[in-house]
């Protein structure tokens, strides 16, 4: 009896419109929150590439952005150094030996275990669809232990230099020229380059060899090229330059034996007369791929001249000049330090932050750091990248022993050891790297007075006069350099009032003006 | 006392002394006599013989210490009877370095560091060969590092007038900084500038009195 009436009451349910409704707005949720739920991983992860360049080979890692934070499969990047092979996975944690290296790892959780010591790492570990993912700078924490081969990484970028690899880098420079801009892109060795156009710009191949950029995007304000960025997301490094207008003509040529590519963008004549001009061109950039992208022109001359009757072009602005800043020690070498544990390396770290940023804000200047996150560059690492950077100013950034003085601030010029024999020998086209500082000292003693000027206006700095100092950092630099000693960090003090926001700030800004004013002087 | 417990006693006790015995030889020879490496104890001998080997009575020498709150050195005058080899005077005046100030500042050198060796060449170039402790114990910095520099150099150029630069090794190596800052890839003539002005350059106050013997060609050490 009860089950018959149970049945009548269903289909007197379903046959009452506001019960359809009702089931029609359940079955509708469901399908909303499933493909939230199928969707949602779609929107917060997203595809990059991370190139690894071996010294024969280039493997690309898949990168997972989630939260922000950018992650690599670990099971893949340990393959880099050796094979791993998983131990025990159980209930979000991890298990791996690799060699004679024991690898222990939690889910959610940044720290990790390697042969019982705890490392620390900037995000936490995840497992997303099985695979257990790390943050990047598990390349300069971790990576390193477990291999004896080389591991190159600057913390931020996409790409690792693993094993006997030697990557090239490049500076650019932009200049006008008769009716355009001339693009100088100077190589530390030889390329091989190819040229070809496609979406409105124009794409040049840099061969087979590994490439650290040192500014991986660069923005000109210029009427005819709006930016340069370097790209190896496939594994083939790339320039990819980016006109301001179409119907531009591009003769790019390879100059000083292979080691300086420049790139000519001029207006395009009018009537067009690229026949006449004999020299090879590759066409506008919104042109059919294929249709003239062109080797390296031999050095076309006949295309710039201006066209009869046509007003010549404004001259373009030159780009940013560059300036670089060197936070002194790095990576295991953490400098001097106080006694309350702030170390030189993180100190001057976050100084070269706070410089950077100011002198960014002005936008009247490009700022190139010598190191990042962790690293730690040799010497000669530091005075070549600011050497291929061609900077209009060098900082190097260090924290001393200044006495008990503190704040205090010590400004260095160089001073070589003994009299360099160079001063007296006629100059010459070749300047001994041990000797590139020499010819910029005077500049270099302007730096250092008007540093000592803009910390004046620093509240309860002590300021020391400039002086010269045998500072290595300082001596093959080729730019105006100085080296700024922060004090006092020592052992038997305290370093709080170094570290406080405001300060650092103010020692920031000071150093922007400072630079600011010598840029514009050389300009 | 049962004839068990005695024989008991007979074993534990004499196995009880020998034990103890052999403890407090081991104890000694752990903390008090342990032999110190060949090349420690050929130092020192070398040190000895440099510090003993003097020609006559004590001079008046000047030896520079940093005053790091000025950020200069200072002279310190102090008697010393110096050696008439000239690679031993050099040993000598680091060595004194080394020994830190008495009335002034702060120390150039760590106390761990030591002299290796000194060579001094004809033109007057001083090889001065530090053991790692020169920079090992360093408070490392850009002014720490160059007023040790000078420390040493500026002493050596007011005291021992065949010198006119020095050349620092580290550990036998030519090495790029004494701890990450100063250039010790040249050597380094004397700079007074870093002498803070009226403690005088060793002539002025207290005239240090270098032996007479010209520019000679020495060695002292293993460098």
């Amino acid at each position: 009896m009860g089950s018959i009436q149970l049945r009548a009451s269903n289909k007197t349910a379903a046959r009452d419109p506001k019960s359809r409704l009702g089931r029609k707005t359940i079955i509708a949720a469901i399908l909303a929150v499933a493909a939230i739920v199928w969707l949602w991983p779609a929107r917060r992860v997203r595809g990059d590439n991370f190139v690894v360049y071996l010294p024969n080979a280039r493997q690309l890692l898949p990168i997972q952005t989630m939260d922000g934070v950018r992650y690599l499969p670990l099971v893949k990047v340990l393959n880099l150094v050796g094979t791993a092979s998983v131990l025990e996975e159980k209930r979000g944690s991890l298990k791996i030996a690799l060699g004679d290296d024991r690898l222990e790892l939690h889910d959610g959780n940044d720290k990790l275990k390697l042969n019982k010591h705890d490392i620390r790492l900037s995000s936490p570990v995840r497992v997303e669809n099985s695979q257990w993912l790390v943050p990047l700078d598990f390349l300069d924490s971790v990576l390193p232990r477990l291999t004896t081969e080389s591991v190159r990484y600057r913390a931020g970028d996409e790409r690792l230099f693993l094993g006997n690899v030697n990557p090239l880098t490049f500076s650019a420079r932009l200049s006008a020229i008769t009716n355009g801009d001339r693009l100088d892109v100077q190589f530390t060795s030889p390329v091989n380059v190819r040229t070809a156009s496609t979406n409105g710009q124009w794409v040049i191949f840099l061969g087979d060899k590994a490439l650290m950029p040192l500014e991986a995007q660069m923005k000109f304000q210029s009427r005819y090229v709006s930016g340069m960025r370097f790209d190896d997301q496939d594994g083939v490094p790339k320039l990819i330059i980016s006109p301001t207008e179409a119907n531009l003509n591009f003769e790019p040529s390879l100059t000083d034996g292979g080691k300086t590519l420049q790139m000519d963008i001029t207006q395009a004549a009018t009537p067009p007369t690229q026949a006449a001009a004999g020299a090879p061109k590759t066409s506008p950039p919104n042109a059919a791929p294929g249709a003239a992208p062109s080797g390296p022109a031999p050095g076309g001359t006949a295309a710039n001249a201006t066209p009869q009757g046509a007003a010549p072009a404004a001259p373009a602005p030159p780009a940013l000049p560059v300036v670089v800043i060197d936070a002194g020690h790095g990576g295991p070498d953490p400098g001097g330090h106080s006694s309350d544990g702030v170390t030189e390396r993180d100190l001057v770290a976050a100084l070269a932050a706070r410089a950077q940023a100011a002198l960014i804000a002005t936008g009247k200047v490009r700022v190139v750091l010598t190191r990042t996150g962790s690293s730690d560059p040799t010497l000669d690492e530091r005075e070549s990248v600011s050497n291929a950077a061609r900077p209009v100013a060098f900082l190097t950034l260090h924290a001393g022993d200044l006495g008990g003085a503190s704040p205090a601030m010590a400004i260095y010029t160089y001073q070589a050891p003994s009299p360099p024999a160079a001063l007296v020998a006629p100059r010459s086209l070749f300047v001994p790297w041990d000797e590139a500082q020499q010819a910029h000292l005077t500049r270099s003693r302007d730096l250092a007075k008007s540093l000592a000027q803009q910390f004046g206006h620093v509240q309860n700095l002590d300021v020391r006069s400039p002086a010269a100092a045998p500072v290595r950092q300082l001596r093959s630099v080729d730019a105006p350099a100085v080296a700024l000693e922060l004090g006092t960090l020592a052992p038997r003090q305290a370093a709080e009032g170094l570290t406080a926001a405001a300060f650092e700030d103010q020692l920031a800004n000071a150093i922007a003006q400072a630079v600011l004013a010598l840029a514009q002087g050389a300009s | 006392m049962s004839r068990r417990t005695k024989i008991m006693l007979l074993v534990i006790v004499p196995v009880l002394v020998i034990g103890s015995l052999y403890l407090r030889s081991l104890v000694r020879w752990a903390f008090f006599e342990r032999r110190q490496p060949p090349d420690t104890v050929a130092r020192a001998q070398l040190d000895q013989a440099a510090l003993q080997a003097s020609a006559g009575p004590a001079q008046t020498v000047t030896l520079y210490f940093p005053s790091y709150a000025e950020g200069k050195l200072r002279g310190e005058a102090r008697p010393l009877a110096l050696a008439t080899d000239p690679p031993d005077r050099v040993r000598q005046i680091v060595l004194a370095l080394i020994e830190g100030p008495k009335q002034v500042a702060g120390s150039a050198l760590s106390a761990s560091a030591d002299v290796r060796g000194v060579f001094v060449t004809a033109d007057g170039t001083v090889y001065l060969d530090l053991s790692s402790g020169a920079a090992g114990d360093f408070n490392p910095g850009i002014e720490s590092e160059t007023l040790a520099v000078y420390s040493v150099v500026d002493s050596l150029a007011a005291n021992l007038p065949e010198v006119k630069s020095v050349q620092f090794l580290v550990q036998g190596q030519e090495a790029d900084t004494l701890d990450g800052h100063a250039d010790l890839t040249a050597p380094f003539a004397p700079d007074t500038s870093w002498v803070e002005s009226g403690t005088g350059s060793g002539q002025g106050e207290s005239p240090a009195a270098p032996a007479s013997p010209g520019p000679g060609l020495g060695t002292s050490g293993r460098s």
